[in-house]
């Protein structure tokens, strides 16, 4: 009785393995009824004394999974073999689900971040035997975001089903596709020829994402950005070719996105400087890193002495003297520009205060604004706070604009030179004809100055076509009641030509390099200015 | 005298791949003659396993020399293999 109603599947079997006697749940776990069982051969178990498992064949045709455990069972002179056995069918089929979801991504059912490495390590070992090739690409999805804003997450996530099953098609089924995370998937392919086969394959990718689609009745117009690094050239580690796939894809974001590219180790060199420096800035700031000097601004025709462009510069421990040019943007990236930029300010108004006593007395100091400080809400509340201190006299500050600050919301751009100009700070549209030039925001906005770009200056004793082109700038400039400054003066021959033309200011390594504060204020307005004038160490 | 069986399995998993190496291993080690074993997936000759009953894989049958005789499990105790096939070493 205890044996016919034993919750575990029981058998008897004899020494031929022909099953003798055999329990409820034994033969309900077989479905097959006990009649059945009774006299069929089973087998001699041959495991050993550890649980083994085996596949069960039931009756109605399905397979599952049991446990079984064996003892030999001496029963008069016979040999018995009493078998005793779990399903575990259940419990295995968990256990793959469980294996499953920790390697594949929910939404998409694409291998996860997880499987790619693990899939990729195994694919590197065989490239490394084989002496073959390999590649990874990183792909991500151009704006996806605007799709999550703009439709909602359950439209972003049908797009991202959308997109992975069009990974899926484009490649052959021995290519792994994997969801890293986000709008970011990555692609192995193996045994692949050369970085050319790669690149058709990227293109093929891109091309095949790209096509337009309508969710919950939107159109949509996909696009994504591939980075692909190759192994074993670009690296022999997951960590590695990943890390530079990603690099490469980046790098394609920032050419403009919609488009593949390959990894670059001089793009690498260059981000990880940026990185570097990035990090550089922001101890230079904590550690009086930054200085600003100055480059006499001086009037024509008699070339005295009029104020001074004050220039931003960084000294760092590790680089040197960094160029604005590589600075200024990182400053602008991390945020930092706001408060160096009215740290400038603060310089400034402490120069003009020392100044303001002397007899040749700088009229007025010019600051470069960048567009991000100029959109970016604080600058002038930083600039009240200053004038409502006594520290600043907007009279005396000029504010110098690039294009690249005009080129966006005209109308926003229009209220805030307004502002400016409201408080008695002059507007100078710098490097003018580098940029996107348009001389309808000269008229637009209400600059006091433009500044002719240097390489303008810089052409006109070689062509008389230059000199046209700077005599138009110079007339038009006039017609709108601005006045007019050359940049990047450098010969007697330049400054001639300037002042025949009518222009009214100039700057320039003629006059003077950019110099220290306390030079700045030994400039004198007696006589004309020439670089000799300074002896002090001077800064380009 | 030649040996003569069959293996069944429920496809080529990590399960069957280890039955069939202890199996291979045992014969290549008992058997003084040749033997010959052929393997058969019951998932691609699910017939075949009804015919023969096959209730739990892996199962080997040994054909020749009669009698009949099967085995199941994983094969791992050399001593009851050899007892439940009755191969002599």
């Amino acid at each position: 009785m205890l044996f016919e109603h034993a919750p575990t599947g029981m058998l008897v079997l004899d020494d031929q393995g022909a099953i003798q006697f055999v329990n409820h749940a034994a033969a309900e776990l077989l479905n097959w009824s006990a009649q059945q069982l009774i006299g069929e051969q089973l087998g001699v178990p041959t495991s050993g004394d550890q649980p083994a498992e085996l596949e069960i064949h039931r009756g109605n045709g399905e397979m599952g999974i049991a446990e079984l455990r064996t003892k030999n069972i001496q029963w008069k002179t016979k040999l018995l073999f009493l078998i005793t056995f779990h399903d575990v069918t259940e419990r295995k089929k968990a256990i793959r689900t469980i294996r499953h979801q920790a390697l594949h991504d929910r939404l998409t059912n694409l291998p996860n971040r997880l499987q790619m490495q693990e899939r990729l390590k195994e694919a590197l070992d065989r490239a490394s035997l084989e002496v073959s090739h390999l590649a990874v690409l990183f792909i991500d999805l151009d704006k996806f975001k605007d799709v999550n804003d703009t439709l909602g997450h359950a439209a972003g996530d049908k797009l991202l089903r959308l997109i992975s099953g069009r990974l899926s098609n484009s490649l052959r089924s021995s290519d792994l596709v994997a969801r890293m995370g986000g709008d970011e998937f990555a692609v192995v392919l193996e045994g692949i020829k050369d970085r050319q086969a790669v690149s058709a394959v990227a293109e093929k990718l891109r091309k095949n994402v790209s096509e337009p689609t309508t969710i919950d009745g939107e159109s949509i117009f996909p696009a994504c950005t591939i980075g692909i690094s190759f192994f074993p050239d670009d690296g022999e580690d997951v960590q590695t070719l990943l890390m530079r796939a990603d690099t490469a894809m980046y790098q394609g974001k920032e050419s403009g996105r919609n488009r593949s590219q390959s990894f670059s180790i001089a793009e690498e060199e260059d981000k990880s400087r940026r990185f570097r420096l990035d990090q550089a800035l922001s101890n230079a700031w904590q550690d009086g890193g930054f200085f600003v000097v100055y480059q006499p601004l001086i009037t024509l025709p008699d070339q005295r002495l009029y104020g001074a462009e004050a220039l931003l510069r960084c000294r760092l421990p590790e680089f040197g003297l960094v160029s604005p040019e590589e600075f200024i943007p990182l400053l602008e990236d991390n945020g930092l520009i706001h408060e160096v930029g009215e740290w400038v300010f603060r310089e400034v108004a402490q120069l003009l205060s020392a100044n303001g006593q002397q007899a040749n007395m700088l009229d007025r100091v010019w600051v470069n604004v960048s567009a991000k400080q100029l959109f970016g809400d604080k600058l002038i509340e930083s600039l009240d706070r200053l004038i409502d201190e006594s520290r600043l006299d907007p009279h005396r500050v000029g504010i110098e604009l690039t294009e690249s600050c005009v080129a966006g919301d005209i109308d926003h751009t229009r209220k805030i030179v307004r502002e400016l100009s409201e408080r008695g700070f002059l507007i100078a549209m710098d490097d003018f004809g580098t940029g996107f030039s348009s001389l309808s925001y000269l008229h637009q906005l209400d600059f006091d100055v433009v500044k002719v770009d240097k390489s303008f200056v810089q052409r006109l004793s070689k062509s008389s076509e230059a000199r046209q082109l700077v005599r138009a700038i110079l007339a038009m400039g006039h017609t709108l009641n601005l006045s007019v400054l050359a940049e990047g003066v450098e010969t007697e021959e330049q400054i001639g030509l300037l002042i025949e033309d009518g222009f009214d200011f100039a700057q320039g390594y003629l006059f003077s390099r950019p110099v220290p504060s306390d030079d700045i204020q030994l400039a004198t307005k007696d006589a004309p200015l020439r670089a000799e004038c300074f002896n002090a160490s001077c800064y380009s | 005298m030649n040996y003569v069986l069959t293996l069944y399995i429920a496809g080529y998993t990590t399960r069957s791949q280890r039955a069939v190496e202890n199996l291979k291993q045992i014969l290549n080690d008992q058997t003084a003659t040749d033997y010959e074993l052929d393997i058969i997936d019951v998932l691609e000759r699910p017939d075949v396993a009804e015919e023969k009953k096959i209730l739990t894989t892996p199962t080997v049958i040994k054909k020749q020399p009669p009698p009949e005789q099967r085995v199941i499990g994983d094969f791992s105790d050399r001593e009851k293999v050899l007892f439940g096939l009755n191969l002599q070493s």
